[in-house]
């Protein structure tokens, strides 16, 4: 960054306020009472006559307070952190009272706008929403919270299980990964236990992202954990226990010994082979008459307990005076996976354990009348027990051995296994030892906002500094089991059973310990910033010019990321009515070359609220406000490896008597170009209204055009250059979409209810992405969204030799009936992947995302619950066991039901099963490429608040009890999993919590 | 140079600590003067912050590339060497090469038992230029560019800097012959290109990207000749052997390595595929080149089961090297052998190639004394050195094939063709669950002097007929050269009086029989177009009887499809679709 671009900038910054000055009058003492949107008195609000810093007040328990003021001056209402009103002075007593409309909204570093002011998109989530939400990891508190934020989930492995968070389907080709801020400082939101959690933000167009310059292109999530809001100076103690059980949401139903040995025998027969089975072997598997040599095991039934168990503890202690905030907190969290038997060993177990203690302090310090210090501490301990076996590892074993393998054990107490099958997942589980995965980490911020009245009126300096260390570290203790084969010998010649056989495979080895470290992380950022606040006649400015640098130092080489930024907001109102904010950011990253790294980001915004106008009649809408923006915003999550022109890795040969091994070098890659970041230009309309003073909508349109995306040139550079080709920015995505949101709450007396319903919708199509060329237009990815499914087009199932003869050949292996049949899309009689047409939508991102909550409370006692769902989706459903069964000795599930034989030739929906892989039938298309959409009720709630009468006499302030489910079901179209999770992992979990809240 | 690298590498930290400090203490100052009046000192910090961090350092420059330029790589000798080492990496896969299977497999010589891998398609039909099999366009390609960039870069270096070291004349000695090596590597992947896909774009520097996108094809006899003129160049620079060079790093191909390659290249130049006209001069090249090899290399016969995986072989000319490894073995043991996967199954109509032992007669000669039902008996040599049939022995059992049997259907992978590979296949590794896994040295033979009599006596018969000399070094006939390989055989030798016919076919099929499951029967078929005769491929049913009577009942097993385009390989439509110019061949 270079001197004359920072000159400029304050020079840009300092020109729009050189204009503004202000006179002076005659003081008056003023009054006033402050209530909250209940009406209850607001105690410890800050009062600031604007443009005078000398004149501080403060409002006392009952709301009210007096300030030395005249009319026509405006008064500043701050309540902590979290309301912000400006108001002009009529009279000389006054009522004010706060709404949600006076929420203060963070743009990060520092920057609030209250709610009704802001001019751009964005979406939040407070704390007692998040609340209603058992999750262990907090993103999984998200699901349908926010419009235009996607999660989805991954799995449901205990303390694993982060969703992926995406904002507004997708934007570009390569990462959509958006940027999470805790605090302003770029942290993992997994070490964040859900009840430090005060708020969560998601900023969407572009004013708000270009304050992130290069990296805000894909969205920007501020979290912010929970300081005390100065309400009540008396010291107040939270208390919340939680138990629940955890179970497999879905679990796939394998056959049982008697239908996998006969549908083996099917396959076998489907391929012209003789049956494995005999007659009196599927007998004996039937009638379950010898379980050594004919077991029958459910796997599933002996490696999954019925129920895993979650627990959680949190207690925070807040209070505050004139001078000190504080709010600590202590959150304890077990969840224990579902995985048994794992208590076979002394001395330790093998349960998928994660166990975490979070820890925080928040403090804010009057140091002076003009000096703030906030300080926030938190830390982070899990020690997360496994299996040293993977768990999909594990889940694989569960999902691959058929019922009828073997048998847990063979009669002599060994495990039990085959030659072609030697992961028992009971003693996978038992018998390989464990690890324990330990991570340590402490995040610690400072800030200091400094008033500096003294030189310019309205002008405060703030500077913040935070560091972050983790480390994670493994710890595992490795053995390896034996395991037997057991069979019956026959008389050659008679066939009876004369004796049985023992093979025995494997070694039993004694724990072996090895250790490492997994992972480390290191960030440190330094914030600088002014803030100017300015009031004149109806115009309020306020604005902030701020420089940061971040580091970020992950485990490894190419993991260290840093970034410098200058950037200005600059925020305008007018008489209530008019609205702008201006930003600007010059920003530059280290994973770029020097000339190509730094970056402008310009973007502006305007609102206006309609229902402030004269003419306006607001009987049906009473409230309704309009906005617009544009600007750009950057991406730069490249590779950092893009540029090795000679690599000493490369394959070496060998030479010599001895055959001796000498390495080998070579060209690496050819040169990039001058590569840069994305660009993403954003435009959004959006609207605010409130109807008939009950019902909130606000609506969001957007259109985002990202260029200069990193594309590799394979496609379309001849592999006669005989060398690795080069990234170029060939890409070009368009993303366009609605976010809705709408919110309905009604009180009358005893009973209340509410409906909140988000829904967005969101699509990309990829303008440009150097793909080759493509002979037929349907084949090019150019022109579909982004991950679009591809496939072959199914029209049925051959039905014998004449009707493979008379149908084009199929390119992908020998065809039989009972085979998939392909449409020939290009009428050239050859099925090959020509024929491959877009199916469905994408499997990357959903474009719709729905949500929809709706909760009843009458005298204490009410429900919530929590839909959600997603639309326009697609699943490739190719795994083995599953979905593919059979061939390759895999297993075969109740999926496979409707499958060809030659009996359900008319109303089969799936090919015939083979002990051959057919490349023919496993290959994406319409029969795998499957309708990935579901609704999830992701939470019901049962509660009861005790009314306060019955408890006051325990000094209790209140008491909440409550009965929850999580995940308790879905709406879908792959009903044998769950259709976020249809790979071979760890199952996603259903869970039923009981909890209570105490406050003190 | 690495020196320096790590120089600019704790340059950057340096740079990495200096920021934090400044961050750090900035921070820690802050809180030790709260006590004393703090806006004297906070306000000009906090500006100094703003202004003088941001343009005071160059904080982004941060680089953990550990990158080699052409300045570091090309100065030190052992990266020249590593450099070249890379280039040899691109010598074909000899063993596996076409996902998991044999080339063989593609041939009357064998078939592979699992329907999967894509050798199939080269049978079956089902390949063309956008479904490819075999298809070595990219990683030729890939080799000719690292052999390109090493001759660009890598002739003539002197490496001043190590001009003092006690290794340096050594040193320059091996340097000596690197690009010669290069050259003949290059030439060497040219052919690997033009038996497939005949003419070629001929390259003999680094292109760039534009520069690969308009290349055009150049017609096989100039490639011929300039594989020809590269050999002939390379052969006059490199050592009759590398054993006696600093070092005696074998495996480098020498001189008749180049001479080898020459021959070979000569003789597929002269056949009938690509010599339509019949071209005597050809054939004649073909025979000069060989003869030189014959002449002067050192090179002899040795006992025919122990040439495969030996690198002290006296036949052998260039190997293809590996690191040990049991990954062939575990492909082709037998099933029932535990760790065993079946997958080259040879055929009946190799089998049947084999002539009998004391008559020298083939099987379906009357006289031959061929008993069908004990048919692998009295049978050349050769046959139980390459096949392993039912009785054989096999890791101290016998093998057993018949239906039922230990190693036979209806067991799953069990031989499609009553057949399993031994040659090549190391027997000694153990892949017993309970006893070490061991591996073994494997190496594929290039170029081996057989081969060189063998090619010797097809191009003096063609020229000559089988009983002539020609002019020059012709001096011997092609009937001396092949009858050497049927002594070595321990088979009745070739008589005089044969036609130039009869000479033909008893000597494609002497070819067909020595250098089984070497890489040339595939090849072969090609260059003497003879593709739409080997498409019944037969095995034997076997069946033990109740008085365990064994009974042999050949049966077509395989019905292939051969269309004559199918003599030269399909460009890959992807490279057509990038470059115009470039054309496809005939029929695809």
């Amino acid at each position: 960054m270079n001197n004359k671009n920072i000159i400029r900038f304050i020079f840009l910054w300092l020109l729009v306020f050189l204009a503004i000055f202000d006179g002076l009058a005659q003081n008056k003492v003023l009054k006033g009472k402050i209530t909250d949107v209940n009406g209850n008195p607001v105690t410890n609000a800050i009062i600031s006559v604007v443009n005078n810093p000398d004149e501080v007040s403060s409002s006392d328990q009952d709301g009210n307070f007096m300030i030395n003021g005249q009319p026509g001056q405006y008064l500043k209402i701050t309540v902590a952190d979290l309301y912000q009103k400006t108001v002009k002075v009529e009279n000389e007593t006054m009522a004010i009272s706060l709404t949600a409309n006076d929420e203060l909204i963070s743009l990060g570093y520092g920057i609030l706008h209250p709610k009704e002011e802001m001019t751009m998109a964005f979406g939040t989530v407070k704390s007692n929403e998040l609340s209603r939400s058992s999750a262990v990891l907090s993103a999984n508190a998200l699901y349908g919270k926010i419009a235009g934020l996607s999660v989805l989930q991954n799995g449901g492995i205990p303390g694993s299980d982060d969703p992926t968070l995406l904002m507004r389907a997708s934007g570009t080709t390569r990462s959509n990964n958006l940027l999470i801020l805790v605090d302003g400082f770029e942290r993992p939101l997994s070490y964040f236990a859900l009840s430090e959690i005060e708020s969560v933000v998601l900023l969407k167009d572009a004013p708000s992202l270009a304050l992130y310059g290069l990296r805000g292109a894909n969205g920007v999530l501020l979290v912010t954990t929970k300081m005390n809001n100065g309400q009540t100076q008396k010291p107040q103690i939270k208390i919340g226990y939680e138990t629940g059980i955890t179970k497999p949401f879905r679990k796939p139903v394998f056959y049982d010994a008697f239908g996998y040995a006969k549908a083996y025998n099917e396959a076998l027969t489907n391929d012209g082979l003789p049956a494995q089975y005999s007659q009196s072997d599927l007998d004996n598997y039937k009638s379950g008459i010898s379980p050594y040599f004919y077991p029958n095991v459910n796997w599933s039934d002996e490696a999954f307990r019925n129920f895993g168990r979650r627990d959680n503890f949190n207690i925070s202690f807040s209070g505050s005076n004139k001078s000190l905030k504080y709010y600590t907190l202590l959150d304890y969290l077990n969840d224990d996976g579902l995985l048994k038997p794992v208590g076979l060993n002394d001395g330790y177990s093998t349960q998928i354990k994660y166990n975490r203690l979070n820890l925080r302090t928040n403090l804010e310090i009057n140091m002076t009348a003009t000096t703030k210090l906030k300080v926030r501490i938190g830390g982070t301990l899990i020690d997360n027990n496994q299996p040293t076996e993977s768990a999909s590892n594990i889940v694989n074993a569960i999902y691959a051995i058929p019922s009828s393998a073997f048998p847990v054990r063979t009669y002599n107490g060994a495990w039990g296994g085959t030659s072609t099958y030697g992961n028992n997942p009971v003693a996978l589980i038992a018998a390989k030892g464990y690890s324990v995965y330990r991570t340590r980490g402490v995040m610690a911020d400072i800030r200091v906002e400094q008033k500096l009245d003294f030189l310019l009126k309205g002008l405060t300096l703030e500077a913040a500094y935070s560091n972050d260390n983790f480390i994670n570290r493994r710890d595992s203790k490795t053995q390896n089991f034996a395991y037997s084969q057991i069979g019956l010998a026959r008389d050659p010649s008679t066939g009876t059973v004369i004796d049985t056989v023992e093979t025995k495979y494997g070694q039993k080895t004694n724990l072996a310990f090895s250790t490492g470290i997994n992972n480390l992380r290191k960030g440190s950022t330094i914030l600088g910033k002014l803030d100017y606040k300015k009031v004149w006649g109806n115009n309020t400015i306020s604005s902030a010019l701020f420089y940061q640098q971040e580091e970020l130092v992950l485990l490894g080489r190419y993991n260290t990321y840093l970034h410098q930024l200058m950037a200005t907001n600059i925020h305008y109102s007018n008489s209530g009515k008019y609205f702008a904010d201006l930003s600007v950011a010059y920003t530059g990253t280290n994973l770029l070359t020097k000339s190509y790294r730094f970056g402008f980001f310009p973007a502006a915004s305007l609102a206006w609220n309609l229902s402030k106008e004269d003419w306006f009649n607001d009987r049906v809408i009473n409230n309704l406000k309009i906005r617009a923006s544009y600007g750009i915003a950057g991406n730069d999550q490249v590779p950092q490896d893009m540029d090795i022109s000679l690599n000493p890795n490369a394959t070496g040969y060998y030479f010599g008597a001895n055959n001796t091994a000498l390495g080998g070098w070579s060209e690496g890659k050819l040169a990039p170009g001058n590569l840069s970041f994305e660009k993403s230009y954003k435009s959004s309309l959006g609207l605010d209204a409130k109807l008939f003073k009950k019902l909130d909508i606000s609506l969001d349109a957007y259109y985002d055009i990202r260029k200069d995306i990193l594309t590799t040139s394979i496609g379309t550079i001849s592999n006669i250059v005989g060398l690795a080709t080069a990234y170029k920015m060939g890409g070009i995505v368009t993303n366009k979409g609605i976010d809705a949101e709408l919110g309905f709450r009604d009180n009358n007396g005893d009973f209340g209810y509410y409906f909140t319903g988000r829904f967005s919708y969101g699509k990309s199509k990829i303008k440009e992405m150097s793909e080759e060329y493509k002979p037929y237009d349907y084949l090019k990815r150019t022109g579909e969204s982004v991950g679009q499914a591809f496939g072959l087009e199914a029209v049925g199932f051959f039905r014998d030799a004449s009707d493979i003869a008379a149908s084009p050949v199929q390119q992908f292996g020998e065809v039989g009936p009972g085979d998939v049949k392909y449409k020939d899309q290009n009428n050239d009689d050859i099925i090959d992947e020509f024929d491959e047409i877009p199916l469905g939508h994408s499997t990357l991102f959903p474009e719709i995302y729905y949500s929809g909550s709706v909760g009843i409370v009458y005298k204490g006692i009410g429900f919530d619950a929590v839909f959600q769902g997603i639309g326009n989706y697609s699943v490739y459903a190719n795994t083995r066991h599953v979905f593919w069964p059979t061939y390759g000795n895999a297993n075969i599930t109740t999926f496979s039901d409707n499958r060809w034989t030659p009996q359900t030739v008319a109303t089969a929906t799936l090919p015939r099963i083979s002990t051959n892989q057919s490349l023919n039938n496993y290959r994406p298309n319409s029969i795998w490429i499957m309708d990935g959409s579901y609704m999830k009720l992701r939470s019901l709630e049962l509660y009861y608040e005790l009314p306060k009468s019955l408890i006051s006499r325990f000094k209790v302030g209140n008491v909440r009890i409550y009965l929850r489910g999580m995940d308790l079901f879905s709406i879908d179209h792959i009903d044998v999993v769950d259709p976020e999770n249809i790979g071979i992992n760890y199952p996603t979990l259903a869970s039923y919590h009981l909890g209570i809240k105490l406050g003190l | 140079m690495l020196k320096h690298i790590i120089e600019n590498k704790n340059k950057n930290m340096k740079i990495i600590q200096f920021n934090s400090k400044t961050a750090s203490s900035c921070v820690k100052e802050t809180g030790e003067k709260t006590r004393k009046k703090i806006t004297g000192f906070f306000v000009p910090l906090m500006l100094s912050l703003l202004l003088v961090l941001p343009s005071g350092c160059n904080f982004l420059d941060y680089n953990e590339i550990d990158n080699y330029e052409k300045g570091e790589v090309f100065t030190v000798s052992n990266r020249v060497k590593s450099l070249l080492a890379n280039v040899y990496s691109y010598l074909p896969e000899y063993f596996l090469p076409v996902d998991g299977a044999m080339r063989a497999s593609a041939s009357d010589e064998a078939l592979h038992v699992l329907s999967t891998s894509s050798v199939l398609k080269l049978n079956n039909g089902s390949w063309s230029a956008t479904n490819t099999a075999d298809d070595v366009w990219t990683s030729m390609y890939s080799g000719i560019r690292s052999a390109n960039f090493f001759i660009d870069n890598a002739t003539g270096l002197t490496f001043d800097e190590e001009k003092y070291g006690s290794s340096y004349g050594p040193d320059m000695i091996r340097y000596s012959y690197y690009t010669s090596e290069a050259r003949f590597l290059r030439a060497f992947f040219y052919f690997e290109l033009i038996k497939r896909y005949r003419d070629v774009p001929l390259i003999t520097k680094v292109l760039s990207e534009e520069e690969a996108n308009n290349v055009e094809r150049t017609s096989f006899d100039n490639v011929v000749n300039f594989i020809v003129s590269e050999c002939d160049a390379v052969s006059a620079q490199l050592p009759a052997s590398f054993k006696t060079v600093p070092g005696a790093e074998t495996g480098r191909a020498n001189r008749y390595a180049a001479l080898a390659l020459k021959t070979r290249v000569l003789l597929y130049a002269a056949s009938p595929l690509n010599n339509p006209s019949n071209n005597i001069q050809k054939w004649i090249n073909a025979a000069n080149a060989a003869k030189a090899i014959i002449d002067g290399g050192g090179y002899s016969l040795q006992a025919y089961n122990t040439i495969v995986n030996n690198l002290n072989s006296t036949e052998l000319i260039l190997e293809k090297r590996y690191a040990d490894a049991n990954s062939f073995e575990r492909a082709n043991f037998p099933i029932g052998y535990e760790g065993g996967n079946t997958g080259t199954c040879p055929t009946q109509n190799l089998v049947d190639a084999y002539e009998m032992k004391t008559t020298g007669l083939a099987i379906s000669d009357p006289g031959s004394g061929y008993d069908p039902a004990n048919p692998y008996a009295n049978r050349d040599p050769r046959l139980s050195a390459t096949i392993i049939y039912n009785g054989s022995t096999w890791k101290s059992s016998p093998v057993e094939i018949w239906v039922g049997g230990k190693n036979g259907p209806p067991k799953v992978n069990a031989t499609k063709t009553g057949y399993y590979l031994r040659k090549n296949v190391v027997e000694a590794v153990n892949l017993e669950q309970g006893k070490p896994i061991t591996t073994a040295k494997h190496n594929g033979v290039m170029f081996r002097y057989g081969e060189v009599l063998l090619n010797y006596a097809e191009a003096m018969n063609e020229a000559y007929g089988p009983d002539a000399t020609g002019t020059g070094i012709l001096t011997m006939t092609a009937r001396t050269a092949v009858n050497l390989i049927r002594t070595r055989a321990t088979m009745p030798v070739f008589t005089t009086g044969l036609s130039q016919a009869g000479f033909r076919t008893k000597l494609r099929n002497e070819r067909r029989v020595e250098l089984a499951f070497e890489d040339h029967r595939f090849w072969d078929i090609r260059r003497w177009k003879i593709g739409n005769t080997t498409t019944a491929i037969y095995g034997t049913d076997i069946a033990k009887g109740a008085s365990n009577n064994i009974t042999y009942t050949s049966k077509l097993v395989e019905q292939r499809i051969w269309d004559d385009r199918m003599y030269f390989y399909p460009i890959p439509q992807r490279e057509l679709f990038i470059n115009k110019k470039l054309t496809q061949n005939t029929g695809w």
